[in-house]
């Protein structure tokens, strides 16, 4: 059996950053991933005629500045968007609303009197998202919320808060656990913009806009913006690749072993401690330190097993709730499409259609029943496809859409087809051409996604970004600070605090903790 | 109309369970009160009224749990005529023809639950748990005011003290189920301990009644709390009748101020609260009169009183805001029926014990939460939750024997249909399809009915004075709670203006006939004057 | 694991009455006092005639009581075994088959939940009898084990006999093997052509046997067993009996002489197996077991927990729900359960106490005792010894081949 000091689980951008990380501390690290290539759910699938993109985050804002500086990710050719993404809300019968860079620092298509409104609730978010930024970054208080450390960790960042003013101190109190609609109703007229900040609110998150602790997702949202690697996203076009690469060969460079194809069936376990792994192959590994980067349910009840839990964590883990309920259309069109009022479609923006916060709150109605929303809402980015492959000149569209149950009532035999037509026509009646330009298209439902890319449920985040799931308890209450029961397990992945999209911090955490046991 | 001086040191608005708690220790305290309601009779929301010859209707609040047992015994409630019947049962009719009973007797209960899942009524032991341990964590906090945590006062900090104490004395594994529980959705919470769906809709009710929001909305395991935390003679989370219906509330409250020399003037309502410099010199009534008072409470809530009873110039424009962005959302209409004779439900035996409590027709979560998507889109549930009771099966005095009083509280009813005001054909519809639900179950029933009386949002608005026909006076979210309740920075029962208070369930702890609200307004407005307030006993300890 | 409900037959009256027993009208036709209670929702006698005299049947000659409201759960599958050592603190693996043995299970905090006796029917079918319900958590802890649990407590039901003639007694009825059959030991015979399990167990520190038989034969059964039990006699017995004959042997009882942690509200009230005195039971150099790791680093710090002891109590008066003081003034304990015994000659008692570790507290310990006579407490400060249970040792127990009297 081979022997290394550290094995990682799943090569996707947490797992690569742990490796990375823990390479670099002189340690020889083994990295194991199921599919034949590192990038996990931001991997790049050949799509259509040898055309490689990420199938799934193709899209995925930006990347903890913390990671960049620690891994040194400069050096690598990080390609972001240097003037930030604009966002237009798609509104068939009005005017579009075109939300600018860095969530509304400008707006279009709204009143002066609104936008002045909308200048001081973004300040005020902001401002109030400092809490998560500087939470962050911390490892969570784990099962002994008495210790004189965490204690003193959340009364610094309590009175961080209060030194930013008494009035803001309390609107921070009063507005953490409402709901989004609230807020927006409360200081905004126009329906496509509260559509569009409802819908950034609740993304791959199962709560509509009047679900109470809705403006939660958007503070989290807010403070992975200004924590992000200057401030910055990364390019729609071949941003997240560049990432993954960066990664990889940060890794590579610090001496990391790959094994693709290495699906992992079993630790190898005895009496609590975890001594090695066991591949699906048959293969075997050891170490003293396993780190996996996969879903937290995935690593507890397949990986760990049930058996060797205790009770009390096997009800928490199973009562978690991880089934995912966004899905991705990638569509390739020969061409950029043109705009029914003959306006050029510009292909830097990011298009919202949400048109109104009743609209993402219907469609929450129809999640919540397991149900086809009747008009979907989504997100859609338009990338060029580069100029060597033989689509020279054509577009991939990728669609990124809200509220699609993870078990459908009935089943997703036709509705798939439905669901597709329904987006492809809203499309349609903003861009009459649309359809006539469709090369191919393909669409990952949740349950496709927990298949290919060996994550319970098809969750985007591995399991609610919602309150009772967050810091201290997430995943779960026992194992928040990366350690696990199991002497010699960690997880560090997107189930993990911080979580979320492409960020990174909770390898960066996760590498941090294992660095601190081990000197100890 | 009496004659009464027009000096007092206090002056309350409204006789609401609220204003009477508050006026009545007031008055114990040696201060001259005065409480003034604008209707012909007392006591708000908790009254009885002869709608029907002979017939008396609970037609607003209609069972009681929460109202605090230390405020019975300060003011003497039981020598002035208050009793408190515990509530013996409870149903779920299922739409297969089954119901689901429930009873007092946890045991009883427990086997009833068998009858559905032996892994559910198992389970219950642990859900009972849980719940029981927060109702522990929370009692002691009913009967103290909130803190102001952006304060550096020596009062604030050391009631923040005293919180974060009993958080500390939390182990670690129950203090994430609390927060875990005071911010999770009923359905998700119940989720966690059942499988059948009957016996997960029959316990989520409590999360939901009173608020405008489903079952399925994060905050509505907090709301569950709110229903459970009270208790019938020690036996926490059980529910009573009001011998006489809940009026007789407000008229043991009422008897109890007049004998300590309190004085209440009906049919007076108050025009304007009149504030001379910053302070509040008394009150104007609709009909011109003056009362003079350098203290008033307002039992009404916080909208109404700082919206219509206040004129805006001698409020901050933040404060106006705040109060302005208050979220209080009518979300239940009522419908009170008296009854020719006992409706005849075949699935059941007529002498069964769950008929005398609580009666429902929803039996799932997603009937629930369908419900309450009706009410998002601005029209009442064309599938409502109906709460329903007949309270003379078990009180003799609201009705001859053999006729009934039947209270159905209805969500959810918007307090307006489609942004348009109320008319009568859309009333009568809402009425009708209450009526139709319990037809439904109950064949005959629409001809037992000698009389209706449909209430919705409007209604309660109108009548009551509740905002919106809200029945918690503001929502009951944790943004609305504690010390963010009504206001963050106004959560001591006192406002921007020197000498104007609140006590009405606009502030901690909240809604519900509970007259804790009312209790520590008191506390605070005796601190105010100097005053001692030892006739104002401390919660019962919790042991 | 889901029981539909039974849309049979809807009671006309109160809804849900007490469960009966299949021996139900067996007990309520021996019963003439009237003392009925709830035990796991079952109606069932805790006095039948004579309270005493029924306790002396235990120990003269023969008792039978009925232990159907016992709960019953049935363990099958290939990982039977490893789903049980997992459960429970003692080592599965080397539970022999036809045996049977007393155990405990933990919470994460290494909090005993309940305890029971399992028996090991074959290698992969056991059977476990728990005063408390557990349907929940056995579930929730076989998940990845190839197990099935099924709960059997509605349609199994059992008989104790318990006293010196009881061996005597299934020798006149037929059962071969009882003189053979160990303490702790089982096996399934028939009488009168009605299948049982007979096992060598029981609740009272005497010799006796505990058996069980579906729900249908019952009557049959228990007729046979009455009707030859005649010149052995036998007595049908109410819990308050088996109460002091349980007090004697030592045993302890969830939610009586400790909180089970699955009910404790009060965090401070939840008991580890060494507070029970029973921490022989736990196996620690077996694998991974719920709540191993608890009770391991409970192990490395000075305990101030509560612990069960066995007391003897000066003078003659129970004292029962008394409290323990150290050096009469300091407040160390409260008496769990306590009896006059009739075969110590003593006020016997069990008590939890926090001690600490210094051995001098036990020697100076009092309890005091509120006796009421006629309307008037009589106030005792009474010395208290501790002792090593059982307070009473029979050598009948566990002789074998058992006696015949």
């Amino acid at each position: 059996m081979k022997s290394y000091d550290v094995i990682v689980i799943g090569a996707g951008h947490n797992g690569l950053i742990v490796a990375s990380k823990l390479a670099a501390s002189g340690r020889r690290v083994l990295l194991l991933e199921a599919g034949d290539t590192y990038g996990g759910m931001a991997r790049s699938e050949v799509l259509f005629e040898g055309f490689q993109a990420p199938e799934l985050a193709s899209n995925a804002g930006g990347i903890s500045k913390d990671v960049v500086q620690d891994l040194g990710l400069n050096k690598y050719d990080l390609l972001f968007n240097e003037d930030g993404i604009k966002t237009v809300g798609l509104n068939i019968e009005n005017e579009s609303v075109i939300f600018g860079s860095n969530f509304g620092k400008s707006i279009e298509g709204i009143r002066k009197e609104e936008f002045k409104r909308w200048k001081e609730l973004r300040e005020k978010f902001f401002n109030q998202s400092h809490l998560f930024q500087s939470l962050a970054s911390q490892i969570p208080v784990g099962s002994n919320h008495k210790t004189v450390r965490s204690k003193a960790n959340l009364f610094l960042t309590a009175a961080k808060l209060r030194l930013q003013g008494k009035e803001q101190f309390q609107e921070l109190l009063r507005m953490i656990t409402m709901c989004i609609a609230d807020l927006v109703e409360e200081e905004l007229e126009t329906s496509s913009l509260k559509g569009l900040i409802s819908f950034d609110s609740t993304l791959g998150i199962k709560l509509g806009p009047r679900s109470p602790t809705s403006y939660l997702g958007l503070l989290y949202k807010l403070s992975q913006i200004k924590a992000s690697y200057q401030e910055k996203s990364l390019s729609i076009n071949g941003g997240v690749t560049s990432f993954i690469n960066a990664l990889f060969k940060s890794a590579e460079e610090n001496g990391v072993d790959f094994v693709f194809k290495g699906k992992v069936s079993s630790l190898i376990i005895s009496d609590s401690v975890a001594t090695g792994v066991k591949l699906e192959n048959g293969a075997e590994y050891s170490a003293k330190t396993i780190v996996s980067s996969i879903s937290p349910v995935n690593t507890f009840l397949d990986l760990v097993g049930a058996q060797n839990l205790e009770t009390d964590l096997t009800r928490r883990i199973r009562a978690l709730r991880y089934s995912g309920n966004t899905s991705k259309l990638n569509i390739i069109l020969e061409e950029i499409p043109k705009l029914h009022n003959s306006q050029n479609l510009d292909a830097n923006y990011r298009y919202v259609y949400a048109p109104s916060l009743d609209s993402v709150e219907s469609n929450f109605n129809s999640l919540k029943y397991n149900e086809l929303p009747s008009d979907p809402n989504f997100e859609m980015y338009f990338s060029k496809i580069s100029s060597e492959s033989s689509l020279n000149g054509a577009v991939m569209a990728s669609i990124c859409i809200q509220n699609t149950p993870y078990s459908l009532k009935g089943d997703w035999k036709n509705s798939k087809e439905v669901l597709m037509n329904k987006v492809i026509s809203t499309i349609q009646k903003w861009a009459p051409e649309f359809k006539k330009g469709i090369l191919f298209t393909s669409l990952l439902l949740p349950h496709e996604t927990e298949k290919k890319y060996c994550v319970a449920g098809g969750h985007w985040h591995h399991s609610e970004l919602q309150i009772d799931s967050l810091y201290s308890l997430r995943p779960t209450f026992g194992v928040s600070d990366y350690s696990t029961p199991i002497d010699g397990l960690f997880i560090c992945g997107a189930g993990t605090h911080p979580g979320g999209n492409l960020f990174g911090l909770s390898g960066l955490n996760a590498a941090k903790r294992i660095l601190r046991e081990s000197t100890k | 109309m009496q004659s009464v001086g027009k000096n007092f040191d206090v002056i309350v608005i409204g006789s609401g369970h609220n204003g009477l708690v508050n006026a009545c220790y007031l008055q114990k305290a040696g201060l001259n009160v005065l409480v003034l309601e604008k209707n012909d009779w007392i006591g708000g929301a908790a009254v009885s009224r002869e709608l029907h010859p002979g017939i008396l209707y609970s037609n607003c609040s209609y069972v009681c749990s929460l109202f605090r047992p230390e405020i019975m015994r300060d003011l003497e409630l039981p020598k002035h005529g208050l009793q408190i019947v515990a509530i013996e049962g409870g149903t779920v009719f299922t739409k297969d023809g089954d119901y689901l009973a429930s009873f007092r007797n946890y045991h009883a209960k427990k086997r009833e639950l068998e009858r559905f899942s032996v892994k559910d009524s198992e389970s219950y032991s642990r859900y009972s748990r849980d719940i029981l341990k927060q109702c522990r964590f929370i009692q002691p906090l009913l009967m103290r005011t909130a803190p102001d945590p952006a304060s550096f006062k020596f009062r604030d900090l050391s009631e923040m003290l005293y919180i974060l104490r009993k958080v500390n004395d939390l182990t670690a594994s129950e203090l994430a189920d609390t927060v875990r529980f005071w911010t999770m959705s009923i359905s998700d919470f119940l989720d966690e301990y059942f499988e059948n769906d009957v016996i997960k809709a029959s316990l989520a009710v409590s999360g939901i009644i009173g608020t405008a929001l489903g079952p399925m909305s994060p905050g509505t395991a907090y709301v569950l709390l709110h229903h459970y935390m009270g208790e019938v003679d020690g036996s926490i989370g059980a529910w009573g009748y009001a011998r006489g219906g809940m009026g007789a509330i407000s008229k043991a409250l009422t008897s109890s101020f007049r004998a300590m020399g309190g004085t209440l003037l009906n049919n007076s309502e108050v025009e304007k609260v009149d504030i001379r410099g910053a302070r509040v010199k008394g009150v104007i009534l609709k009909n011109g009169d003056e009362y003079l008072a350098k203290n008033v409470v307002s039992n009404a809530d916080v909208k109404r009183t700082f919206l219509k009873l206040t004129d805006p110039e001698h409020l901050p424009p933040n404060f106006i805001k705040k109060v302005n962005n208050f979220k209080i959302r009518g979300s239940s209409g009522k419908v009170n029926i008296a009854l020719d004779s006992m409706p005849n439900f075949p699935v059941i035996s007529e002498n069964n014990p769950c008929l005398k409590g609580d009666i429902h027709f929803t039996d799932s979560i997603e009937r629930m939460e369908r419900a309450y998507d009706d009410w998002k889109m601005g029209t009442w549930s064309r599938d409502p939750f109906l709460d329903m009771m007949i309270p003379t099966l078990t009180d003799p005095t609201m009705a001859p024997p053999g006729k009934h009083f039947m209270s159905c509280f209805v969500q959810y009813c918007p307090p307006k249909v489609g942004g348009q005001n109320w008319t009568k054909e859309n009333k009568d519809a809402f009425g009708e399809t209450v009526i139709q639900q319990i037809a439904d179950y109950s064949p005959g029933f629409k001809d037992k009915i000698l009389h209706m009386e449909v209430r919705t949002p409007k209604e309660l608005e109108e009548e009551v004075g509740l905002t919106e026909g809200n029945i918690f006076q503001g929502e009951l979210t944790f943004d609305q709670l504690l010390f963010n309740r009504p206001i963050p920075g106004y959560a001591q029962y006192r406002s921007p203006i020197k000498g104007l208070y609140m006590c009405g369930s606009s502030t901690h702890p909240g809604g519900g006939v509970m007259g804790a609200p009312g209790r520590n307004a008191a506390v605070e407005i005796l601190k105010d004057l100097n005053l001692p307030d030892s006739d104002i006993r401390d919660a019962y300890e919790v042991l | 694991m889901t029981q539909l409900k039974e849309k049979k037959d809807r009671d006309t009256t109160f809804s849900k009455p007490l469960f009966r027993s299949p021996f139900y009208d067996f007990f309520a036709a021996q019963e003439t006092e009237g003392h009925w209670y709830d035990w796991n929702g079952y109606k069932s006698p805790t006095i039948l005639s004579d309270e005493e005299l029924e306790y002396f049947s235990i120990r003269s000659t023969c008792s039978v009581f009925d232990i159907t409201p016992l709960n019953k759960y049935r363990i099958v599958g290939s990982q039977a075994e490893e789903f049980l050592n997992k459960l429970t603190v003692r080592n599965v693996a080397k539970q022999n088959v036809a045996t049977v043995k007393y155990t405990l299970w933990c919470d994460q905090e290494g909090f005993v939940i309940d305890d029971g006796t399992l028996f090991r029917i074959s290698d992969n079918d056991f059977r476990l009898c728990s005063q408390e319900k557990h349907l929940p958590w056995l579930i929730d802890t076989s998940h990845g084990f190839d197990v099935e649990i099924i709960d059997e407590s509605k349609h199994v039901c059992g008989i104790s006999l318990q006293g010196p003639t009881s061996a005597s007694l299934l020798r006149l009825l037929g059962v071969n093997g009882i003189d053979n059959l160990k303490p702790f030991h089982l096996f399934q015979t028939k009488i009168s052509n009605i299948p049982i399990m007979i096992s060598r167990t029981g609740f009272t520190g005497d010799l006796g046997y505990e058996i069980f038989m579906k729900n249908n034969v019952a009557n049959k059964f228990i007729e046979r067993v009455w009707n030859a039990g005649t010149n052995h006699g036998i007595t049908a017995i109410g819990y308050n009996a088996l109460n002091m004959a349980r007090i004697e042997a030592g045993f302890i009882v969830a939610n009586i002489d400790f909180i089970s942690s699955d009910h404790a509200i009060r965090p401070n009230r939840c008991r580890r197996p060494d507070d029970l005195g029973l921490g022989w039971l736990v196996d620690l150099n077996k694998g991974f077991f719920n709540g191993k790791k608890a009770i391991l680093n409970s192990k490395l710090e000075d305990s101030e927990a509560f612990k069960i002891y066995a007391l003897e109590i000066d003078g003659k008066e129970p004292a029962e729900g008394s409290v323990i003081y150290y050096n009469k003034k300091d407040e160390v304990g409260t008496v769990t359960s306590a009896i006059w015994s009739p075969m110590a000659k003593k006020s016997i008692a069990l008590a939890q106490l926090k001690l600490g570790s210094s051995k001098s507290k036990m020697e100076n310990l009092w309890v005091e005792i509120y006796s009421l006579k006629e309307l008037q407490y009589h106030k005792l400060m009474k010395k208290v010894s501790i002792v090593k249970p059982p307070f009473i040792n029979l050598a009948r127990r566990s002789a074998c081949p058992p006696s015949n009297c």
